[in-house]
């Protein structure tokens, strides 16, 4: 096992407005990112992963539980800025709502560089500028161009220009190719891997989009109200899935593949989205979508155990198929 | 098409400026026959979301107009019908769901007014349309369509409320449904319930589709026949599963290259296009796709190709595929 870069602990985050019930956006998350690897994070959309994402990066602090960059607890910034900034960098899905548009990309490189003290002099945050545009494969013709005259592809590189500009040894990338055009994703996508070969990059990759987290991800953790449900090696998880959510989730993604659809695929993952706010359910939050519930499952909330090496699930059927027969994938496909 | 219900021929969408005319659709031929289902595949910007608005007059204009070309349904003219009479296709006969639900439905009335409303202007009685209303929003997979009912639209989901405008689309049985991105802000699970629910409604009654997205992937699941559109042309028409194995235009071909199928390897580098898609109102003489094609000769930047018959697709692209191996 290598370096592990970022670690949360059974973090969990409330949310309380005066009015209305309770928020529980996370119920006891654990995950951890090693050195130069990739955790991607999957889930539909009131699952808690972008929560999740703030507190990685220490712009919100859990209500419980822990984050630990490098081995040292992540909080908030109190006033000034916060110490882990030049560990961990944020990039978000829409590079123009992250991107001042009165700034060129030269000013928005050195305000970063002047912040964290990098570079003292204006030519030398110029240089360092063009350099890092350089990384994300922009020419420094790029410089003086305000974000108004970039594409997609072009803003969400020199957003991660800007996040590498302190040299952090994670990135956290919420959804940063979901807003973009289908032809300029794979271009940010093969820059995500070379710079995670060149620089030894860590990333924690959130997404809705299977195909483009399977193909970054060395691991993959799924997450179903506010918790995650199974965790392990990206082909497992995906291909041979232990919770049945997750089989679900990957049969439901449309194949680009005409070949693949003579079947409809899968089976309906329950008639109802999973509520946003409020209690799931007692025992398995997933029992009221799960075609495999049994009574167990509506008194019991499944803990999330290793059932094979390395492989995590919290399904009290996947534990029970799995014990039975260890071989056999426990989720009929 | 001899059998097409809704048919396009030459339709042009853009601006009249003082001296000049500005296309962002640049001369369109699509037609869908009935129980058909017809895809439109593009980036932003190649013109696949007016191309959808233009066939119900529901072009934001101005500035934009129909600045030239045929609708025609069922044997009817649709731009040269009056507000009136269009007012009486719209809803009835061809349906159309939008990509934000949230901006297509009066946040002050309840759901329940809204669908009715529509059904009532179609003439059916206070309690037929009372009792439809309630139909669709079960057939549209809603748990506890009695409360969405009664709700207003600020206390649904994202995923509710398109639902809900699909049952509304829905509701007056219309016999073609064009839709513009409705699940792309979707979950996948979610898509998956409405791309099924779309295809049982088009067995039950025979309905026409129209599928504006941008996801291969929902094309490959849901329609029979392709249109790919680049910068405000199609560019390759073709039926689906041809599309998918035999791509007639770089530009289709490329497009596929570039997502991570099932064969392409954990972090293998990805084919990218590279450049980004041109603005159809400032484009040079020739094909607007040569900027990015690997395979583009001189023809190509003098004169942009037609579509032309390519086995059983039609390609804008003076190359035949089996000559892109430059």
């Amino acid at each position: 096992m290598g370096e592990v870069i970022l670690r949360a602990s059974q973090v969990t985050k409330e949310y309380r407005s005066r009015r209305g019930p309770l928020v529980r956006a996370l119920r006891g998350v654990s995950i951890a990112v090693e050195a130069g690897r990739t955790l991607g994070i999957v889930g539909e959309s009131g699952c808690g992963k972008s929560t999740l994402a703030r507190l990685l990066v220490g712009l919100e602090p859990a209500t419980s539980g822990t984050v630990e960059l490098l081995g040292r607890p992540v909080a908030p910034p109190r006033g000034g800025r916060s110490p882990f900034a030049r560990t961990v960098q944020l990039v978000f899905q829409d590079p123009f709502s992250s991107l001042d548009p009165r700034l060129t990309v030269v000013s928005a490189l050195a305000e970063v560089l002047k912040v964290h003290g990098l570079a003292t002099s204006r030519e030398a945050r110029r240089a360092r500028a063009a350099a890092l545009l350089e990384m994300v494969a922009l020419g420094p013709r790029f410089l003086d161009r305000y974000p108004h005259e970039l594409s997609g592809g072009q803003a969400q590189r020199v957003a991660i220009a800007r996040a590498l500009a302190v040299e952090p040894r994670l990135l956290v990338l919420d959804e940063p190719t979901s807003a973009l055009d289908v032809s300029v994703r794979a271009e940010v996508m093969n820059l995500l891997v070379r710079l995670q070969d060149e620089l030894g990059l860590s990333y924690v990759f959130i997404s809705h989009d299977l195909a483009m987290v399977r193909h970054l991800s060395d691991e993959i953790a799924v997450m179903y109200l506010g918790a995650v449900v199974e965790q392990g090696p990206y082909g497992p998880v995906l291909e041979s899935s232990l919770h049945p959510y997750t089989a679900a989730l990957a049969a439901a993604v449309p194949v680009p593949d005409t070949t693949r659809h003579v079947h409809r695929d899968g089976r309906p993952p329950g008639s109802e989205a999973p509520p946003l706010t409020g209690e799931p359910p007692a025992g398995c939050p997933y029992h009221p979508r799960c075609a495999l519930a049994e009574p167990v499952c509506t008194t019991v909330r499944p803990t999330l155990d290793e059932l094979l090496p390395g492989h995590l699930a919290a399904c009290h059927v996947a534990a029970r198929r799995v014990a039975v027969a260890p071989g056999a994938p426990p989720v009929p496909g | 098409m001899a059998d097409a219900l809704l048919e396009l021929r030459g339709v042009r969408i853009g601006m009249r400026e003082r001296r000049r005319q500005r296309e962002i659709v640049r001369g369109v031929d699509l037609a869908v026959a009935v129980g058909e289902k017809l895809g439109i595949v593009g980036e932003s910007g190649s013109g696949k979301t007016l191309t959808a608005l233009s066939v119900l007059g529901l072009l934001p204009s101005p500035p934009l107009r129909l600045l030239a070309g045929r609708i025609t349904y069922d044997g009817r003219l649709l731009n040269e019908l009056d507000d009136k009479a269009l007012a009486a296709v719209r809803g009835a006969e061809i349906a159309m769901v939008y990509q934000d639900p949230m901006t297509s439905l009066n946040p002050l009335l309840r759901i329940r007014t809204q669908i009715t409303e529509t059904l009532r202007a179609h003439g059916a009685d206070r309690a037929e349309a009372a009792e439809r209303t309630r139909q669709v929003l079960g057939q549209v997979g809603l748990a506890d369509p009695e409360r969405v009912e009664r709700a207003f639209p600020h206390e649904l989901s994202g995923g509710m409320l398109q639902r809900v405008m699909i049952a509304m689309a829905l509701a007056g049985s219309p016999r073609v449904l064009i839709a513009d991105e409705p699940t792309t802000a979707l979950d996948v699970t979610i898509q998956q319930q409405i791309l099924e629910l779309v295809e049982d409604l088009q067995v039950r009654t025979g309905m026409a589709v129209v599928w504006v997205t941008h996801d291969l992937g929902v094309v490959a699941r849901l329609v029979d026949r392709v249109a790919v559109m680049y910068a405000g042309r199609v560019v390759e028409e073709a039926a689906t599963a041809d599309l998918f194995a035999r791509p007639s235009h770089p530009y289709t071909a490329a497009l596929l290259g570039s997502l991570p199928q099932t064969s392409t390897g954990h972090r293998d580098r990805l084919t990218q296009i590279g450049g980004t898609p041109p603005d159809p109102t400032r484009l040079a003489a020739g094909c607007p796709f040569r900027w990015r094609c690997p395979y583009a000769f001189d023809r190509c930047t003098e004169e942009e190709p037609p579509l032309l018959e390519r086995g059983s697709s039609r390609a804008a692209c003076w190359k035949e595929p089996a000559a892109w191996a430059r």
